[in-house]
């Protein structure tokens, strides 16, 4: 158990003297970084042994499903089509028993929000020119920047709008319909599942392995971020805090080679040849067939209307 | 740097899948052969490595924060076949499990930071570090200029993935569908943040680790010694038997372009360009005569006539061709560093 003092993020006498100061510092915010990734790994779990619809289904028809819904979104050329999908999605959301709010904020707030701010200058006529909507500023005569030529109105435009509105709605449903697939389902199962498209066993084996040792090294680089946050009490230069953070990722580095190989040893005493077989546990049952009918009509119906659009 | 879902049309994604897919195959192969059945473990470990590096945040003077993308450390250290696929797991665990990256662009965000990435660096820092000791600084300034320069490498690629997607994939009406942005806006962007602040990160942290690793243990940065490709390369001609038997296959196949009629689309020469046109633009004719071929249209003067002849002249500008980008490449490669020193 960790003190309850460590977990806040100002530490020393008083709050001026955390380290390198900034809101967070470099200690604080690797700190942060580690208790989210543990904290994502227990969530999805959570919700992956609820009760639900995307629970009860085959996770190989999950990945399969999910994998040509979100090529199908890539293709749409509507905002209607798009916005019903998600609309679905979240139907879907919430028939596996995820709070509806928890996954439209996940999706909403967390992700694309990137992806939002990308999008508001599309609106303008600066970087999609077309019809106008409406004009917020006059100038006397346009100009240039750069590449970019300023026209002597700014405007919104119909054009803008519709490719910024398309733009973000497209990355929020497959962000969606991709979380809503982990939510449901648990990491291991979902692993195993994507042999079923041809990924190399090798690769899944080795994939399962690679994240058990995130979260060994992710120990170690929580308890020397610790450490160290436990015996600074004044400020550090940044050149000596990089000196730092770079002998902590030397020492990483070191140690995964060195349990590289204790590893394969011990693999090799249990009787390790090199050869990988994963016993699957995977059954389908009648739901599954209805759930693949369901998702091949919705694919076939929306790109049917998408290229009857045009 | 990660690429989402929805900011790539399916033209570009699947492109990626092609390219990724046979370079993948390919890594895997190398590194079965030369860590052998430790491949399994050594990879786990790499490839959690590779994730971890992102997790570190370093102090930037002006009191904030920053984290770099690691791809030219892991390249450095595991050697670039290894870091391909090691980045390749930590990407694909990122899209995954946190969404941080598309499941659709997976390839392409492999392509930017499994290959571009690791590669570009394993061969900068192997050219501006030959020769030195393991004691000098020359090393740790290479890494740092390696780690700069490919972080801006892959930036250049991402932004021209992104920058293409409004010429390719728009509405009747000129509406984009996927990124908006054309390259003139999208490249200068990723470039300006990329240039001033993050590619100084990745030298940083890219260039710290190998002096800690230099000063701790240097026997570890010998580990490019032992694994990747290039010494199997240098060793000679006679290793790679089967790359000269396909070049083989493939130029005593090339008369098949005989067959076809047509020229491929864009290298018409100026009499058809004059055919298609009505006119062949002035520049154009200028330019024309400032190169005259020495084999003009594959073909050997004198070899003409009769097909059989001319497929033979083809023959024997494919041989000539081979002949002269090998001896290039042969000539290229006695300039770039020895294996070892």
């Amino acid at each position: 158990m960790k003190a309850e003092w460590l977990k806040t993020s100002y530490i020393g006498p008083c709050p001026c003297c955390k380290i390198n100061g900034g809101k967070y510092s470099f200690i604080d915010k690797t700190l942060k970084g580690i208790t989210n990734f543990f904290n994502e790994g227990v969530f999805s779990e959570t919700y992956a042994k609820e009760k639900g619809l995307m629970q009860a289904i085959d996770p190989r028809v999950k990945v399969i499903t999910v994998l040509i819904l979100v090529v199908a979104v890539s293709l749409l050329r509507h905002l209607t089509l798009i916005a019903g999908i998600y609309l679905l999605i979240l139907v879907v959301a919430v028939a596996s028993r995820i709070p509806l709010m928890f996954f439209i904020a996940r999706v909403w707030l967390f992700i694309p929000l990137f992806s939002g701010i990308i999008a508001i200058p599309a609106l303008f006529n600066v970087f999609v020119p077309g019809e106008s909507l409406v004009t917020l500023i006059r100038f006397e005569k346009g100009w240039s920047l750069g590449p970019l030529e300023i026209p002597d109105t700014i405007s919104v435009t119909r054009q803008g709008l519709s490719t910024a509105s398309i733009f973000v709605m497209r990355v929020a449903t497959s962000v969606s319909i991709v979380v809503l697939l982990v939510l449901t389902t648990r990491w291991q199962s979902l692993l195993k599942a994507l042999r079923v498209l041809w990924v190399p066993q090798m690769f899944v084996f080795v994939t399962g392995m690679t994240y058990r040792y995130i979260h060994l090294l992710l120990r170690l680089i929580e308890d020397t971020h610790l450490a160290k946050k436990s015996r600074v009490i004044r400020n550090i230069s940044a050149g000596a805090g990089q000196r730092w953070v770079a002998s902590q990722i030397g020492f990483i580095f070191k140690k995964s080679i060195k349990m590289s190989e204790d590893v394969y040893l011990s693999m090799l005493s249990r009787g390790f040849t090199d050869e990988v077989r994963t016993a699957s546990t995977f059954r389908t049952r009648p739901i599954d067939y209805i759930w693949v009918c369901l998702s091949a009509l919705l694919i076939f119906i929306v790109l049917q209307l998408n290229s009857m659009w045009g | 740097m990660h690429i989402p879902d929805g900011y790539l049309g399916p033209h570009t994604y699947i492109a990626y899948y092609g390219v990724m897919g046979p370079l993948w195959l390919w890594a895997s192969k190398a590194l079965k052969k030369t860590v052998k059945a430790k491949h399994a473990s050594y990879l786990a470990l790499g490839a959690a490595f590779s994730f971890v590096i992102m997790m570190f945040n370093l102090p930037v003077p002006g009191g904030s924060t920053g984290h770099a993308v690691g791809g030219a450390l892991v390249a450095i250290v595991l050697g670039p076949w290894a870091a391909l696929m090691a980045v390749s797991i930590a990407l694909v665990i990122q899209a995954l499990l946190f969404g941080d990256g598309g499941i659709t662009t997976i390839a392409a965000n492999c392509f930017n930071m499994a290959f571009i990435m690791p590669f570009s660096a394993y061969y900068i820092y192997r050219v501006v570090s030959s020769g030195s000791e393991i004691t000098s600084t020359r090393p740790v300034f290479a890494a740092a200029v390696a780690g700069y320069l490919s972080l801006n490498l892959a930036a250049l690629f991402t932004a021209v993935a992104f920058g293409i997607q409004p010429m390719i994939a728009h509405k009747p009406d000129g509406t984009p569908l996927y990124a908006p942005y054309p390259l003139g806006v999208a490249v200068p962007v990723m470039a300006f943040e990329h240039l001033i602040l993050f590619g100084f990160i990745e030298a940083v942290v890219t260039g710290l680790v190998v002096a800690y690793i230099m000063r701790s243990e240097p026997s570890l940065l010998g580990f490019t010694g032992v694994y990747p490709e290039p010494s199997a390369a240098r060793k000679g001609i006679a290793n790679i038997k089967g790359l000269w038997v396909g070049l083989g296959v493939l130029i005593i196949f090339t008369p098949i372009g005989l067959i076809v009629s047509g020229t491929a689309w864009g290298e018409w020469s100026t009499e058809e360009i004059g055919a298609l046109l009505g006119y062949v633009p002035e520049g154009l004719k200028g330019l024309n005569s400032i190169w005259p071929s020495l084999l003009p249209d594959y073909s050997i003067p004198g070899l003409k006539g009769s097909p059989l002849l001319e497929a033979g002249g083809y023959i024997i500008s494919a041989f000539i061709g081979v002949l002269v980008v090998t001896a290039a490449a042969f000539v290229i490669s006695r300039f770039l560093p020895a294996e070892g020193k």
